[in-house]
């Protein structure tokens, strides 16, 4: 049995891995970068990731590519929940990660998206080189490769678990009435 | 720089630091300096409001593309009240919402004054000197 | 009975560069009303002014304007440089005068890359970003960053510029007009380019005053602003350079503006460039120490034509470490009222077309 699905899971990350289609989620900064990887010089289609989706229905991967602020934080959770599974998302700069130089005192910047979705890579700097995106493409699919078909609802089980436990902005502080990865609002 | 001293006789008002500090007549001197062909300050650059504890003030920017000079009339603001120049400018809508956003003035003649920047159920004025968020869950402090 | 249609556009979408949100209504294919929803990216950047010191702000004001962090940084620069009454040295004027036209080149290109592609050209797209590649690496050669400079400081420049990275600069200077002439091969004369963009979004020249538009949407509607002339700062003043202008009032005329400014930029640049080379010895800064600076107090707006316009950095000082007050304002921030009226009575496809057309972009407006 395990030799099987083990072979199933070779075919299935092997599709997976080298076709992540990402959703055009560009807020700042970061998406300028994000465009430069797209165009030429850096050339995003050589790790067959060139196909934008203007619609998160037909992406497997949100790079968030800038800051989120309280205002735009119900519309990035909306945005990932569309996406089908498998959906990965890549935390691009450091604003997305933690807040960057907005985590000390600003009033309306959320600190790192990991308090509302969960984030598979996190890729640091102000803004990163279009190099460092391709870098984190690369160990993203380094690590889809790997997986076998159950981790991904474990990921996210445990994602939700720990926001419950940090007191995270839930589906209730965002004020939208859906559910959650999975997970009513009267769990 | 544009002399300032007729303005001040003709209007009853003072000037202070190359300012002109006028009051509840704002409206009606933004409208002469903009149609009077001696000024001609077609252009309202920006209004900028700053907190001075006590009061505001705001600061309206004024410009003449057909002379280069330029202008700024402030007016102090004391009960959050102050009046709306779109009437004159109609690029001082987003200025007014978005200091009724983040410092709390309300205008006198904006019909559709909002929340500019901020969601609409935030509470509070976040620039503010005295502003204190007391959300715990949007404060993000570990402590 | 006939109902309108309301269709909202964003916050995500992806020709509106950023997270601006429209909330069109439509009869039909026509476009009723537009009412622009901002402040998806309001990062409170006026707030930190007041807890951080003039020091620890610096690298902030680059975050303004993410495609002209010279201008945003000369701004702040200057305001509290006439604050201080500082008299920065010539070579520090000619050098950062020779960062922030580069600046305006790299913003162009990228508009004109985006635009064509919001009108679904995407090749465009590919050249533009080859050149504006170009520039990136000259600054990051530069100031070690590709985005966000930090490059000037309080009285000059962090360090000087070598005589081979100015050659690099005369190089891509005297490449980048035959590569506009390529561009405008493919653009200017397109007939669907054309049809798209002439007589589409017209800004009248009284509704530019009203709504407080400057920078190429201005010059686009027959005014010949330009604050480089009008109130010259750094080294404008000695420069010889003349105002791009167009009597077009449309989506074309404020392309041709662009294109025109894209060639002035190039030939300033020229100058600039041989001034620093035949005058090496100069400095290049006042090397005060502004770690624990005590601006005088007062206030200050310094003004800067940035690339999309008009772009006023105000600081108020109390005289301790820290500013009391700074607001900016920038050129995007009106250029967004402006785009119900231009987009009324005009079909539902000419929206992104025009709005693209104006070079907005996010972060300018929420700040």
């Amino acid at each position: 049995m395990n030799v099987i699905v083990s072979a199933i899971d070779y075919f299935i990350n092997w599709g997976r891995s080298n076709s992540l289609w990402p959703l055009t989620f560009a807020t700042s900064c970061c998406g300028i970068e994000m465009m430069q990887t797209s165009a030429s010089n850096f050339d995003i289609a050589r790790f067959g990731s060139e196909v934008f989706r203007a619609t998160p229905r037909q992406a497997d991967l949100l790079i968030c590519a800038g800051t989120i602020t309280h205002k735009m934080a119900p519309a990035l959770l909306k945005l990932y929940m569309q996406i089908a599974e498998p959906k990965y998302v890549i935390a691009m700069g450091a604003c997305a990660c933690g807040g960057g130089m907005f985590a000390d005192d600003s009033y309306s910047v959320v600190r790192g998206i990991d308090k509302i979705i969960p984030v598979d890579i996190y890729l640091p700097m102000c803004p990163p080189k279009p190099e460092a995106l391709l870098d984190a493409i690369i160990k993203l699919q380094k690590g889809i490769r790997k997986e076998t078909l159950l981790d991904r609802e474990k990921f996210v089980e445990a994602h939700i678990s720990k926001l419950k436990e940090e007191k995270g902005l839930l589906v209730e502080d965002l004020g939208l009435n859906v559910t959650y990865m999975g997970v009513s609002k009267d769990d | 720089m544009i002399d300032m001293t007729a303005l001040t006789e003709k209007f009853n008002v003072t000037c202070e630091d190359g300012k002109l500090v006028c009051a509840d007549n704002i409206v009606e001197v933004l409208d002469f300096v903009k149609n009077n062909s001696q000024y001609s300050l077609d252009m309202l650059l920006s209004i900028t409001a700053v907190d001075l504890n006590d009061k505001i003030e705001l600061i309206y920017d004024l410009y003449s593309t057909l002379t280069d000079k330029n202008l700024k009339i402030s007016v102090y603001v004391r009960d959050n009240l102050s009046q709306s120049v779109v009437s004159v400018y109609k690029s001082a809508y987003f200025d007014e919402c978005e200091i009724y956003d983040l410092f709390g003035v309300s205008f006198e003649g904006n019909k559709n004054l909002k929340r500019l920047l901020m969601p609409e159920s935030w509470s509070g004025h976040p620039m503010l000197k005295s502003y204190k968020q007391n959300d715990e869950r949007l404060c993000w402090n570990e402590n | 009975m006939k109902t309108n249609m309301k269709i909202n556009i964003g916050p995500q979408h992806p020709s509106t560069h950023g997270v601006l949100r429209l909330i069109t209504e439509l009869d039909g294919e026509k476009i009723v009303s537009v009412e622009p929803v901002v402040g998806y990216l309001h990062r409170g950047i006026e707030k930190m002014a007041e807890n951080r010191t003039y020091l620890q702000y610096l690298p902030i004001v680059d975050r303004v304007d993410y495609l002209g962090g010279f201008f945003t940084s000369y701004a702040f620069c200057d305001a509290v440089e006439n604050l201080m009454s500082l008299d920065v040295p010539k070579r520090a004027k000619y050098i950062r005068t020779l960062c922030m036209e580069l600046n305006r080149i790299a913003s162009h290109l990228l508009w004109l890359g985006t635009f064509m592609l919001d009108l679904g050209a995407s090749s465009p797209l590919f050249y533009c970003f080859r050149d504006r590649e170009k520039i990136l690496s000259l600054f990051e050669e530069l100031t070690g960053q590709r985005m966000m400079y930090n490059y000037f400081v309080f009285g000059g420049v962090r360090h000087d510029i070598s005589s081979d990275w100015l050659d690099k600069v005369y190089n891509f200077v005297l490449e980048l007009p035959k590569a506009i002439k390529d561009y405008e091969k493919i653009i200017t004369l397109n007939p669907i380019f054309a049809e798209r963009t002439i007589e589409k979004g017209i800004l009248t020249k009284q509704n530019a005053l009203q709504y407080s538009i400057t920078g190429p949407n201005l010059r686009a509607s027959g005014i010949e602003l330009d604050f480089r002339k009008a109130m010259p700062y750094s080294a404008y003043g000695d420069i010889d350079f003349v105002i791009s202008q167009s009597n077009r009032c449309d989506s074309y005329g404020r392309y041709l503006v662009r294109i025109q400014e894209m060639k002035v930029s190039s030939d300033i640049i020229k100058q600039l460039v041989n001034y620093l080379k035949s005058n090496t010895n100069e400095d290049y800064s006042l090397k005060i120490n502004s770690v624990n600076l005590k601006v005088p107090e007062g206030e200050y707006t310094s003004y800067v034509e940035s690339s999309r316009g008009l772009l006023s950095c105000y600081v108020k000082s109390d005289g301790s470490g820290k500013p009391y007050r700074v607001k900016w304002r920038t050129g995007s921030y009106y250029a967004v009222q402006a785009i119900p009226i231009l987009v009324q009575n005009h079909n539902y496809n000419d929206l992104i077309a025009i709005f693209g057309s104006l070079d907005v972009i996010m972060p300018e407006v929420d700040r």
